[in-house]
């Protein structure tokens, strides 16, 4: 069972995924310290603008729980390796097409020396209005899945070990005050036969934390993860379906007591969906779960659409939920407590 | 006798990435793109021979992935994006909405022009062609507007249009080396029908078939290529680092399942990990297993999979490793 924390929220509480567009100015600003041309004092003045940029435009948006957009990291598995000791880098690694990533390469016992994404949330507490605030930390499972593994005799031991390091910084997390932490987990449904042991460990990040956490699971096997669905010790899931047309929706009957991040945004998509698209895929959610289960959101991160295109999904997004709120209201359904 | 090779895709270099993307702002142009394209098989080409391998691919530097930009050409649309088996790698998806149509066998022309650009055309015998195997496209397809009844008939189509066509230009460019990469062989039995027609393509093609499965390691299609080797010149490229097969205790299975092949290439550095192999361990799994392939006359020491999973540092000591270790022993 869910228990309710002492905060309250709209019903369908909006939000986002986490990363969102950096401005064009902080790609230059990152570039200008690449290439040595700033410090890295000035860097951090860039981000931390940067941060209070586009809160607020999540913000002006309707956005109920904002994100810092991820604006400092420039991938998420890279920007944790690069903060847990026993990582290294030997070089970028194509994804896809002309895309790359730095792939680490573990080469040494991991070590959780130091909080990786508290001061992050700290800065985003400071300069947002809203009270519920979402902090991304990513999985145990998806940075050993696109890690190279050369010290733990299995990709198994490796999980594990940063399923303790990701609990770690989830409690540093809540001694600062959070409420609500998502652990991104996009690859968890790549190996079906890994299934079993990595459910058990993702859970481990949970252990001893007291406030709201998430799980984000995108573009994978939605009829596979509905068979573990009451095994995740996560109050929520924010999973993706606008990109699937809604496909597999089917699944949420099976989620029990928990809540969904139901995702009614297509990122891969530059086409801005309208609010009468969002009502009706609420609508076809109210088939399987309850309205008080719902949380809104795009269907991942924003980060690779343009800005302008990003913040018009959001606002459409709002006035979706604007218009299904208001029949809601009409049943005497107005705020929904957060739980965990 | 043990031999070393390189096949499929190397990593995208740097000079590339930047020149694509140059090109694509159109701030050079496609003569340009295609220097840089050259001048990276230049590089491979000279890695392979200072390592002292046998045979090489030519990188697949011009595909963004299996499947592309070949897909294009023949005919079908490219959709979005999906993972490639258990990688972090993900490719466009081939949309078939008509039948494969395609216009010439343009891999070749590349192959052989580019050899040409970088003066290197007299080592044409040692580059292989690479080309998506007919099973792994028509299963990471997806088949709209019935253009196809099945993924059978579509694998099947494939290879009469694009393989066949590709193989007959081969042979006359003097292409001795035929790269068909079929991982899905590692998870699906082939059906016979296809084996039939792999023996169409090698009873055209003055040259090797290389059957190259990755991503796992499948006994039972080993011992169906197995049964057309004889005959033929099919040679597959087995995996035996995904599935754990590079112990003593594999040796007696993975033996029984090679023991007819006159020639076969074992990959046994592992592309999708950049620690670096034991010699000296390889060396002695290498000669305990090549006791048991008494029939082979050629034994390739290989990678188990595209050496692109690795950035471009550790796949140039890989590469090294592979020399080291077929001279070695």
């Amino acid at each position: 069972m869910l228990k309710e924390m002492n905060v309250e929220l709209p019903v369908l509480p909006t939000t986002v995924i986490g990363s969102y567009p950096r401005p064009r100015w902080l790609v230059y600003a990152v570039k200008l310290y690449r290439a040595g041309r700033i410090g890295v004092e000035e860097l951090r003045e860039a981000f931390d603008d940067a941060v209070q940029a586009v809160v607020r435009e999540q913000e002006e948006a309707g956005i109920d729980i904002p994100s810092d957009g991820e604006m400092r990291r420039d991938d998420m598995v890279e920007y944790f390796a690069e903060r847990i000791r026993g990582f290294r880098f030997y070089g970028p690694v194509r994804v896809w097409g002309n895309n790359f990533f730095n792939k680490p390469a573990v080469v040494s016992r991991l070590v959780y020396e130091k909080p990786i994404v508290v001061e992050e949330f700290q800065y985003l507490r400071r300069v947002s209005s809203r009270r519920v605030l979402k902090v991304t930390v990513t999985g145990p499972y998806t940075i050993a899945d696109w890690s190279y593994n050369e010290y733990y005799p299995s990709k198994e031991d490796l999980v594990f070990e940063l399923a303790k390091i990701i609990n770690s910084e989830i409690k540093r997390l809540e001694e600062a005050g959070a409420l609500f932490v998502q652990v991104d987990e996009p690859a968890l449904t790549t190996s079906p036969k890994e299934m079993e042991w990595a459910i058990d460990a993702v859970n481990e990040v949970t252990k001893g934390v007291n406030i709201k956490l998430g799980i984000h699971i995108c573009y994978g096997n939605y009829e596979l993860l509905a068979n573990y669905f009451d095994r995740l010790r996560f109050s929520q899931l924010a999973l993706e379906f606008a990109n699937r047309g809604f496909r597999d929706i089917g699944i949420l009957d099976r989620l029990g007591d928990k809540e969904v991040g139901l995702g009614v945004i297509d990122v891969h998509s530059r086409r801005v969906e309208t609010p009468e698209e969002v009502a009706k895929a609420l609508n076809k959610a109210f088939k399987y779960v309850k309205p008080e289960q719902i949380y809104v959101n795009p269907d991942c991160g924003l980060k690779l659409l343009p800005r302008k295109i990003a913040r018009a999904k959001l606002e459409n997004m709002v006035r979706g939920v604007e218009i299904v709120r208001k029949e809601l209201r009409e049943r005497g359904l107005d705020r929904i407590p957060l739980k965990r | 006798m043990f031999k070393g090779m390189v096949f499929g895709s190397m990593p995208r270099t740097k000079r590339i990435a930047k020149a694509l993307s140059r090109y694509q702002l159109g701030k050079i142009d496609r003569k340009q793109l295609d220097q840089v394209y050259r001048r990276e098989l230049k590089n491979l080409l000279d890695l392979v021979s200072n390592a002292r391998l046998s045979r090489s691919s030519d990188g697949m530097y011009r595909w963004d992935d299996l499947f592309n930009p070949l897909s294009s050409y023949i005919g079908a649309e490219v959709n979005g994006l999906k993972r490639f088996y258990d990688n972090n790698f993900f490719f466009r998806q081939p949309v078939f909405s008509k039948a494969i149509s395609y216009g010439g066998a343009v891999v070749c022309a590349n192959l052989v022009d580019d050899l040409k650009g970088i003066g290197y055309i007299d080592k044409v015998e040692m580059v292989s062609l690479s080309l998506p195997g007919p099973l792994t496209l028509a299963t990471n397809s997806l088949v709209v507007d019935n253009a196809y009844m099945s993924r059978e008939s579509l694998a099947r189509d494939y290879i009469e249009k694009v393989v066949l066509t590709e193989a007959e230009r081969c042979s006359r460019e003097g292409v001795k080396h035929l790269d068909i990469h079929e991982p899905e062989l590692a998870f699906t039995i082939v059906p016979d029908e296809l084996i039939d027609l792999y023996k169409r393509v090698s009873e055209l093609f003055k040259g090797s078939i290389w059957i190259t499965i990755y991503f796992g390691y499948n006994s039972e299609n080993i011992k169906k290529i197995g049964r057309i080797s004889r005959d033929t010149r099919i040679i597959p490229v087995v995996d035996l680092v995904s599935n754990k097969l590079l112990d003593r205790e594999a040796i007696e299975k993975v033996g029984k399942d090679l023991e007819s092949f006159r020639e076969i290439a074992l990959g046994i550095i592992d592309s999708r990990n950049t620690r670096m192999e034991s010699v000296e361990e390889l060396k002695r799994f290498l000669e305990e297993l090549g006791k048991t392939l008494r029939n082979a006359e050629n034994i390739y020491v290989t990678h188990n999979t595209n050496l692109e999973f690795l950035p471009e540092k550790i796949a140039i000591e890989k590469i090294k490793l592979i020399g080291r270790l077929a001279t070695e022993i």
